[in-house]
Order: structure tokens, then sequence, then C-alpha cells
């Protein structure tokens, strides 16, 4: 197994949500991996959509914490994966989310998509951290992720600059055992 | 230089051989950097660490002189500095718990603290995300597990560093004076490349 980089993308303070188009299919998984902040000052989550699609065909679960203690959540029937708390402009300067975001067996055509996140953010002691699992009830490949952001966006609230995420792809060939 | 004849199918883009190994085909974005065999030493470091991937991973499978160590990061960029934070949420077989830290000179990585076993391992994985760049805080994303056979507990969480400096520097520490990391421990640093 072995991970490719596929593409970046950076904010440059005017990006509204980052977007992956003609993924390739040749991977197993892909991962994202991505540092963002949302200029909104509400709260916010980080969310995803696929495959120019804004079907409510989205259910998930979280385990998490805030810092004093575990808490649980899930939701059913949502138009967008509905990821961790981003970090948002009433965070100190310079305070940014972290995430992974997994997307297994991407290229499927014959099963439903589920992806898991880890992430959140940490402002001096307050903040949150979450695994995610969210399902995707559609069976085709997922060829493009064009909706990759905070829930509040539009309008004014983008991606602060310095918001940052890279798709990658991991290969189940043999050639990474050497054999 | 090992040298391993590929198909023309394992080539990705087309100015490459399809007879020679370039190791940058194979290679893909984890490279290591360092890798240590933690032997009778309260801290390892890395230094001078290239500033020229997206990410760093740190993997750590580690067994302490005795119990009562922890897994910790600290020392980002030779300082020591009150301006680490952490929040976690893990989980010991029978309760799951959150809990944080603040204006800390470093980042725990196993959240009971001082559960580090001196004969199983305790494994952690660190990301590090966007290191290199010089105008966000740092995030570390971190998974860590030490089951003891019926104890034990597993952990996530993410630690920042209240500074826009590009981390060319950490130490990897069992936070504890006298506690050693015992044989076998290692400590593997890899970096995450983007672009092509």
């Amino acid at each position: 197994m072995t991970m490719h980089w596929i593409a970046g993308q950076t904010s440059t303070g005017s990006t509204g949500v980052f977007s992956f188009t003609n993924i390739p299919q040749t991977f197993q998984h892909l991962q994202i991996r991505i540092t963002a902040r949302s200029t909104y000052t509400g709260a916010e989550n980080m969310f995803m959509r696929i495959n120019n699609s804004s079907s409510s065909w989205w259910s998930g679960h979280a385990l998490g914490g805030q810092g004093t203690s575990a808490y649980a959540a899930s939701y059913t029937s949502n138009s967008y994966a509905d990821f961790t708390a981003i970090a948002n402009g009433s965070q100190s300067a310079n305070v940014f989310s972290a995430a992974i975001i997994d997307i297994f067996d991407y290229a499927s055509t014959t099963k439903n998509k589920t992806i898991k996140l880890i992430g959140g953010f940490d402002n001096n002691g307050s903040g949150y951290m979450e695994i995610r699992g969210a399902l995707a009830l559609t069976t085709g490949a997922i060829t493009d992720i064009h909706q990759l952001g905070g829930t509040a966006v539009g309008g004014a609230n983008v991606l602060a600059a310095g918001s940052r995420a890279d798709l990658y792809g991991i290969t189940s060939n043999p050639i990474a055992t050497g054999a | 230089m090992a040298i391993r004849r590929l198909s023309t199918a394992s080539i990705k883009t087309g100015s490459k051989s399809n007879k020679i190994w370039d190791q940058d085909t194979q290679q893909g974005a984890i490279v290591p950097i360092a890798s240590y065999e933690l032997n009778w030493s309260e801290v390892y470091g890395f230094t001078n660490i290239p500033q020229i991937y997206q990410d760093l991973m740190v993997v750590i499978s580690g067994v302490n002189s005795q119990a009562g160590g922890s897994i910790a990061i600290d020392n980002f960029n030779g300082t020591s500095t009150a301006n680490r934070s952490f929040i976690y949420v893990g989980g010991n077989g029978s309760t799951a718990a959150s809990g944080k830290n603040s204006n800390i000179d470093y980042i725990a990585l196993a959240y009971t603290g001082g559960s580090v076993s001196n004969t199983v391992p305790t494994v952690a994985i660190a990301h590090f995300i966007n290191y290199a760049n010089t105008t966000t805080h740092k995030n570390i994303i971190f998974q860590a597990s030490n089951d003891l056979a019926g104890t034990g507990d597993t952990t996530l969480g993410i630690g920042k560093i209240a500074s826009t400096a590009a981390i060319s520097s950490f130490n990897i520490t069992t936070q504890v004076p006298g506690i050693y990391w015992g044989n076998g421990s290692r400590v593997t640093l890899y970096g995450i490349k983007a672009g092509a």
C-alpha cells in the first residue's frame, strides 16, 4: 500500500469551499488532509458533498470530547456529510482546525460509501476533538468532492487564508511490499 | 540503491521509464525521514526536520523502563514555552472521557498519563498538519492505545502549538524523570509529500 498525492488547494481568503474534480479511479481509497478556518463567527461544522449532488443520502455518527466530557451524536437524511466543528472567526487569531478524512472504496460501483474523519481544533483548552463516520447511500463511484468547507459557507463566509486541503490516493497494489 | 523492474501499468507519468524503479514512483507520499530505537533515555529528539513536506507523521511504539511513564511531545523548535494545549477523548474499557490541558509546554498523547507499561508497548501516531507553514498555529492530531489485557486505554486528541513558526525540531519524552524508554521502543518520523 502506498499513498500518492493527487491534488491540493490553498485558500487565499476568498475561497468558499475546496473542490476536487475528475478524481482518478485508479486507487483503492482516498484520504483528505485538511487544515481550515472559517471567517464565519458563529458555530459551524466542516462539511462535504460528493458527485455534484445535494441529495439527502448522508447519515453519520460522532464520538467526541470538548475537554470536559465525552459525547455522541448522530444524524440521518442530510444533504451533506456533517463533520467536526471548524475553527471560525470567533476563535483566537491563527487557530485552525485539522482533520484527516478517509474515503473507503470510493471507486466501487456496488457499495454505498463510508467515510471516516478524525479531527477538531484546540483553542488553548477550548475546542473539540471527534471521530466521525459518515455514510452516503449511493453506489456511484466518487468522481468529485465538489464542496469541502464550512456549513455556513456563502456570502462573506469563506475559508480563511492559510486553509489548505490535500487529496491523496491509496493504492492496494503489491509494489509497496516488494512482492 | 535497489533497482526493481516495474510494469508499464505501474507508471503514472509518461516521462518515467517503465523498466527502472526511480524510487519516487514506489516511494509514494509517505517518506521515512528518521527512525530511532529508544533505549534507556528519557528523551529522543528530531532535529533539522526538512521543510519540504506538507505534513509530518510520527509513529511510536514504546515500552517504559518501569510502569508510570507517558508519551509526550515537547521542546518544539528547542523551546519550552507554555504555549501548547490539547483536547482529547478516550476510553478505558468502561468509561468514555474527555479532558484538556492548556498553557503547558508539552502535548501528551496518552490521556490517562502515567499509564505506559514496562512490558506491553503503547502505540501512538501523531500527525503534524501543515507543519512548515509560517502563518497558522500548528495542529497535531494524535491517536494512542495501550491495551494491557483488560486494562489500558485508547485516546484520540488534538494538540496545538500557539506559534506560527515552522516546526523544525521536537522531542519524544516519557515525561517522567527517571523513567526511560525500554528496550525495543521505536519512534519513526515520516514526511507526507504534496505535489507531484
